[in-house]
């Protein structure tokens, strides 16, 4: 834990520690004999850095550096370069000399030697004679007329032949696209199919044999419409579409980079999209309080907080998902937060409008009609919640407060404590108590210790066998300068192999047990109980400034950008602008701005990119088959006007996600059976028009919460902290039984997951490894190893989309996890306790479990011959349940 | 993150690329076309870890990674600079820009002890007795460079060729390229040594993520059979999968996904005898074990690793990567480096001459290097800080011609003067030895054509080649 004086320190290095940087190599390594220099990528970084701050705008002696062009115009001394002679360049021969930079160090070796490479053997383009027009006017009336900047506008639903095939719009529409090719739409699915496929959808499990029962035999016209509306009423609707907005989000329990530190605060925002999704909020909604929550109602540090601001607060953990390092070291922090700022501005921008930022980090977007100074634009929205400059002291009343004892770590910036000052300060008093307790109490403390350790290796020694044990002892018996390598050895190895931690000493050392007990009755009389902890984005300055920064790079800085929004969706006619926030507001109302923008009923990219990702999420691929990228570089529309039907009649719907869903699942496009002749498959391998139900392989998540399910283990408990990860004997992370948190508790932080084998089970019911693995630890580094297997993303950044591989390593897991082990067990005694002893039934009800249909003859005759072959009942049970649970039927969505 | 190819009928992001770049370089164009490694018949992309031919004939078949997390510091191991001992304890005559709270421009002679050795009459430091027999065949590159000055973010530069979050491993990028000759093991195989674990595959698929493996007990997650089954259990499981496949409902004949699926059952089942065989260390000679240092305490830990290295190597896996020590000696740099050496350099040592006997060699290439090394100036009163001006790496093996120094720092031992090699740079001589060209082997995502080394300049170190 990084204390207050040392952040202080920090505060004040920061400006000798930007000065290594700008004197550093970074970004200018010689590129040498394959690589081909060029200006841009090779020496503009360079001269951007060293030289521009006189040759540029005012260029000295006439010589501009900033562009290709403006350096083939040479200056008052003439050429600056001749391509293919260094030596007589006037650029070369200058810093060669080390008579420029005039002002500054002189160049490094390497960075002459690019200069030197780039003249000798770079590219040098035919220089094109270029009308002078400023970048602006790429964004033009011709760049506006690209489908996705215009305004979705719905058209008529079209006519098709077979209109008796239609049950809703979308089945117009698709319908359509099939005629042209003398297709049609498949047969409807069985009602089995059916209902497991739209569980799985919408819950994420299976539906139990009864409930397939009930839907089999209703007859009534409405009945699959009434399933629908059960299951988007239940709450497993919410968890199970969490699981893809946080994919999009990018959330995770970790921080990321090396360190990966525990998230303890998180999963909050985890929460808050559940029971967002849950009541339908709509959609707009949805964004503003993520974007901008705090800027929603009036609040200030150390203050208590309303419901409803801790709620917005709360929901503003979207824009903290990012991976962020800031606090791993304080006097990293500048380029830490840029590494955040950067992050931030890309994967929400990704997520919430399907525009892809990321070339225009560093120069104006090669393809689309997005400018670099539209990536800056942007960044400015954020940069007062993340402010990585030191040009603008943080209010005193935050850094007071936070770093070190309040928050977690050194996070003067990600949390806000819901508690009023003085509670605060109540805090921070209690914490140096208990500190100064325990320094008090230190040496005593590892006396204690140390003598058990002893008392228990010995006791370990003695029961080793002749020569070992006589052989250690002598050599514990000997003096340490009389000991021989030998016994030095011994005794190394000895110690190696014999160790045990403090948590396990308390546990069977009395001694160690009654201070353990003395000293709790100390610190319960000095402990107050933490304020509630809020991971959230609020701004930290009012006055942040953003810098377009030249090849993305914070070390080289250029103009002052605005706040504001790409040119190319910007309004003439109605401007983006940031309303003047109230006086004596905490914030700047940009965020909120943005938000409001965004959220505009006909804005050209929000309905649409949502409308594609929920069409994405249950039929396999989206409409736009790039989920983040509505530009030129990603892929168009299948069916542009479903697509804009549906962005169209969303809003109109009030931003309905619901509504989405049910229009989605009620279409006979939705009920089609997967099954079609292979001629007709090959047509259209990739099911672009959708004349078929697209085979899907459930998701890890969908894995692991199903085998829970059909083995009778699942538990229905709701939100709460993560379950923790525990390390199996084979360096895979598991769910912890023991209920421990991952938190920071008094100075303690776990990295690593501490061993399975030691962890013992908890009855509270919060807290069981068989909650849905939405509740399960995501951390970065160390993820759950069956979701792993099953292509649970990493989040590094974002995941628009699940990859769906087919290892042999799922194969391991579904004969060994220790998960779907015992969930065999389950499974089969689930089926004894159904259906009684008779194992012709039990089989039958773990087909049907399974695959949540009806069994047939032939499954129940191989099943009992199966069994039968095995020595006796119970193991052959299992195995056929382990059978069941690693087989393709159980595995894919069809 | 989305996938390289989109659907039929529309436009493809390839073809849209092609199409709209018109009069655009050459080169980015014959890196597009070049023939997606990874592409099936259907055109669909098919991420397996088959084997696949290289751009062009290879030197090295499979890579060894040493990674030596903290900086290890050069002017203690093996670029000795007699200047220090001179100014030893003087305000430093260069300029030394050092990011740290406590450093003082104070230089410090390093406190051990340089000879030369081998034919090649390389100097290596007392610390390092064990590369010092084995000098001749290796290359050391005296004159690394890199970006950032914190671990973390020199650490992913290093590791996946960019100095922040999302990008693959180079390990990643290579079983992408390569795939493996063995497919009963993992192709790209972690081997840790505690500490972090960085071996991810970025946006690439998992298929090409590293995997973890243990050198002792159960070396792959989920490979044990669990205690309680008796012999036949796990037969009868795979049986039974089969059986229910086979009468099952699903169908789908067209799907050859599923019959991969059912495929892998039996995969699974020689991988564990294959994998376990990897951890059965019984059949080498006591005198092998010794070479690695299975017998001293202090060195088993990494001697094991190194051991089973050159296991899997010799078993056709693609790329292994190991994380050896810590090196990061801000302070108690003389108690600490000589830890370090003592725990790695003989078990390196046995390993370089192990793969010599046997002929492995020549196919293996062996990189070893932190993310960045050390200043020539004191920090506290026994350590030194970051430098990423100057540092020492070295290759062997696969490709690399032995016995022979590349690169220099300047007389302090700080900036690199005389051929900087980036990090890129030993990227782009890695692939290279692999036969690929680090700029062909590409990946679609988020609108980019992306590669290991990005935007990065980087080249071969040709001179260091056979």
């Amino acid at each position: 834990m990084i204390g207050i004086g040392e952040k202080r320190n920090a505060a004040r290095l920061r400006f000798p520690w930007r000065a290594v940087l700008l004197a550093g190599t970074s970004g200018i390594i010689a590129a040498g004999q394959t690589a081909t220099p060029t200006f841009q990528h090779d020496i503009l970084p360079l001269v951007t850095r060293r030289c521009v701050s006189c040759h540029g705008e005012k260029p000295s002696g006439g010589l501009d550096l900033r562009s290709l062009e403006s350096v083939m115009k040479g200056g008052s001394s003439g050429n600056a370069v001749e391509p293919g002679k260094p030596d007589y360049s006037l650029l070369f021969k200058r810093v060669d000399s080390g008579q420029m930079p005039m002002a500054g160090e002189e160049l490094t070796q390497a960075e002459k030697q690019l200069v030197r490479n780039w003249i000798e053997r770079g590219l040098f383009p035919a220089l094109q004679v270029k009308a002078n027009l400023p970048p602006e006017a790429r964004i033009n009336d011709e760049a506006r007329k690209f489908w996705s900047y215009q305004k979705p506008v719905a058209a008529s639903v079209p006519a098709v032949k077979r209109s008796d095939a239609v049950r809703t719009p979308i089945d117009a529409f698709i319908l359509a696209r099939l005629e042209v090719r003398n297709r049609t739409m498949n047969t409807a699915a069985s009602r089995e199919t059916l209902i497991r496929r739209a569980y799985l959808d919408i819950q994420g499990t299976p539906p139990g044999p009864e409930e397939v029962k009930a839907f089999i035999n209703d007859k009534s016209p409405n009945s699959y419409e009434a399933v629908v509306d059960k299951l988007l009423a239940s709450p497993g609707y919410g968890e199970r579409w969490a699981r893809h907005w946080l994919d999009v989000a990018g959330y995770s329990d970790s921080n990321g980079y090396l360190g990966d530190e525990p998230r303890p605060y998180a999963w909050r925002y985890r929460d808050w999209v559940v029971k967002a999704l849950n009541v339908d909020m709509p959609y707009d909604q949805f964004l503003i309080k993520q974007l901008a929550g705090d800027q929603l109602t009036s609040w200030r540090m150390g203050e208590k907080l309303s419901p409803e601001t801790v709620d917005n607060l709360v929901a503003t953990g979207f824009l903290r998902s990012t991976p962020d390092a800031t606090d791993n070291q304080p006097i990293y922090e500048i380029d830490k937060q840029f590494d955040t700022l950067h992050a931030v501005t890309e994967v929400s921008i990704k997520a919430v409008m399907g525009m892809n930022l990321n070339c225009a980090r560093c120069h104006d977007h090669k393809f689309d009609p997005v400018l670099q100074k539209d990536y800056f634009r942007i960044m400015a929205l954020f940069r007062p919640a993340y402010d990585p400059d030191d040009e603008f002291p943080k209010p005193k009343d935050q850094t007071k407060w936070l770093p070190g004892n309040i928050g977690w770590g050194a996070w003067p910036i990600r949390l806000v404590p819901n508690a009023t000052a003085a509670e605060i300060e109540d805090y921070i008093k209690a914490n140096a108590d208990l500190e100064a307790n325990r320094k008090k109490n230190a040496r005593q403390t590892a006396q204690v210790y140390a003598a058990a350790r002893d008392r228990w290796r010995e006791a370990q020694y003695s029961k080793l066998n002749q020569p070992a044990r006589g052989e250690l002892l002598q050599a514990l018996k000997t003096l340490a300068k009389d000991r021989n390598p030998g016994q030095n050895n011994l005794l190394k190895e000895y110690a190696i192999k014999f160790q045990i931690d403090d948590e396990d000493l308390v546990a069977i050392d009395p001694e160690v047990a009654r201070l353990e007990a003395v000293q709790e009755v100390e610190n319960e009389k000095l402990r107050k109980a933490k304020p509630e902890m809020l991971w959230a984005t609020w701004d930290v300055s009012t006055n942040a400034r953003t810098r377009l920064l030249m090849r993305g790079n914070y070390e080289t800085p250029g103009e002052p950008v605005a706040p504001g929004v790409p040119l190319i969706l910007d309004n003439p006619a109605n401007p983006f602008h940031i309303p003047e926030p109230l006086a004596d507001s905490p914030h700047t109302g940009r965020r909120l701005a943005f938000a409001r923008w965004l959220t505009q009923k006909d804005h050209p990219l929000t309905a649409r990119v949502i409308v594609n990702r929920v069409w994405q999420y249950h039929f396999g691929t989206g409409i736009v088959s790039t989920p983040d990228d509505f530009g030129s570089q990603g892929a168009r529309p299948s069916h542009p006007e479903l697509l804009d039907w549906l962005a169209v009649n969303f809003v109109q719907h009030g931003w309905s996600l619901k509504w989405l869903h049910r229009q989605i699942m009620t279409s006979a496009v939705y009920q089609q059976s997967s099954t079609v002749a292979t001629e007709s498959f090959r047509e259209d391998e990739r099911n672009t028009l959708l004349g078929r139900w697209g085979v899907q392989r459930m998701d890890a998540e969908q894995v692991r919460d199903s085998v829970l399910k059909v083995s009778g283990q699942l538990s229905s408990v709701m939100y709460g902290p993560s379950i923790a990860m525990c390390t199996l004997p084979d360096g895979s992370y598991f769910t912890d039984p023991s209920g421990r948190v991952d938190d920071k508790v008094e100075g303690h932080t776990r990295w690593f997951p501490p061993p399975c084998e030691k962890a013992g089970a908890t009855s509270d019911a919060a807290r069981q490894p068989t909650r849905r693995s939405l509740y399960v630890e995501a951390r970065r580094t160390y993820g759950m190893g069956f979701l792993g297997a099953f292509d649970a993303p990493v989040m590094e950044t974002n995941a628009s989309s699940r990859f769906s591989t087919a290892s042999p390593r799922q194969a391991l897991s579904m004969l060994h996890n220790p998960l779907v082990l015992q969930s065999a067990e389950r499974l089969s005694a689930r089926a004894q306790s159904d259906v009684g002893n008779d194992i012709v039934a039990r089989i039958r009800r773990m087909i049907e479990l399974t695959y949540s249909r009806p069994s047939t003859e032939a499954e129940v005759a191989f099943g009992f011959g199966e069994v039968k072959k095995q020595p006796d009942t119970e193991t052959g049970l299992r195995l056929l349940g382990q059978a069941l649970l690693g087989s393709n039927e159980f595995l894919y969505i069809y | 993150m989305h996938h390289a190819e989109f659907r039929s009928g529309e436009l493809t992001r390839r073809e849209a690329l092609v199409r709209s770049m018109g009069g655009l370089g050459s080169v980015v164009l014959s890196s597009l076309l070049q023939d997606n490694l990874l592409k099936g018949a259907d055109g669909i992309p098919v991420y397996d870890l088959k084997p696949r031919a290289p751009h062009f004939k290879a030197k090295a078949k499979s890579v060894i990674f040493l990674f030596m997390p903290g900086g290890p510091s050069q002017m203690d191991l093996l670029d000795p600079k007699p200047m220090l001992t001179k100014y030893d304890g003087q305000d430093s005559p260069i300029k030394v820009v050092s990011r740290s709270f406590d450093a003082k421009p104070k230089i410090w002679g390093s406190p051990f002890q340089f000879a030369k050795y081998g034919q090649s009459g390389i100097e290596v430091s007392e610390l390092l007795p064990g590369l010092a027999s084995v000098i001749d065949d290796v290359a050391v590159i005296r004159s690394g460079v890199t970006e950032r000055v914190d671990h973390d973010t020199a650490t992913y530069h290093y590791l996946t060729g960019r100095n922040t979050a999302g990008y693959p491993s180079f390990g990643a990028w290579t079983v992408y390229g390569l795939g493996s000759e063995n497919q009963n093991l993992p192709a790209y195989v972690a081997l840790q040594d505690g500490g972090l674990r960085k071996f991810q595959s970025g946006f690439l698929p998992s298929t090409f993520q590293g995997t973890l493996m243990e050198p002792e007990g159960v070396p792959l997650p989920d490979l044990q059979r669990p205690k309680s089954w008796g012999p036949g259990d796990e037969r009868s499981v795979i049986d039974m999968v089969n059986g229910l496949n086979q009468i099952g409902r699903i169908g789908h004949p067209e799907l050859t996904e599923l019959d991969t699926r059912i495929a892998n059952y039996e995969l699974a089942a020689r991988m564990q005898v294959e994998a376990m065989s990897q951890v059965d260390f019984s059949k080498e000679s006591e005198a092998t074990k010794r070479m690695y240092g299975l017998d001293q305490p202090d060195q088993r830990s990494t001697g094991l690793r190194c051991l089973l290295a050159r296991r899997l190597v010799e078993s056709g896996v693609r790329f292994v990567q190991l994380q050896l020590s810590a090196w990061d000696h801000h302070s108690g740099l003389t108690n600490g480096l000589r830890k370090a050496c003592r725990e790695t350099d003989g078990p390196i040592a046995g390993l370089i001459r192990d793969l010599k006997q046997r002929g492995l060699l020549d196919t293996t290439l062996l990189v070893w290097g932190g993310e960045f090394g050390r200043l020539p100036t004191v920090q506290v009163k026994d350590g030194r800080d970051h430098n990423i001006k100057g540092f020492t790496t070295w290759m062997a093996g696969g490709g690399i011609k032995g016995g022979q120094i590349y690169g220099a720092t300047d007389e302090f031992g700080y900036e690199a003067v005389d051929n900087p090699v980036s990090h890129s740079d030993m990227h782009a001589t890695i692939m290279h030895l692999l036969g690929m060209d680090v700029r062909k082997l590409t990946y679609d995502y988020d609108g980019r054509v992306e590669t290991l080394i990005g935007v990065n300049p980087a080249r071969v170190l040709k001179e260091i080649i056979t």
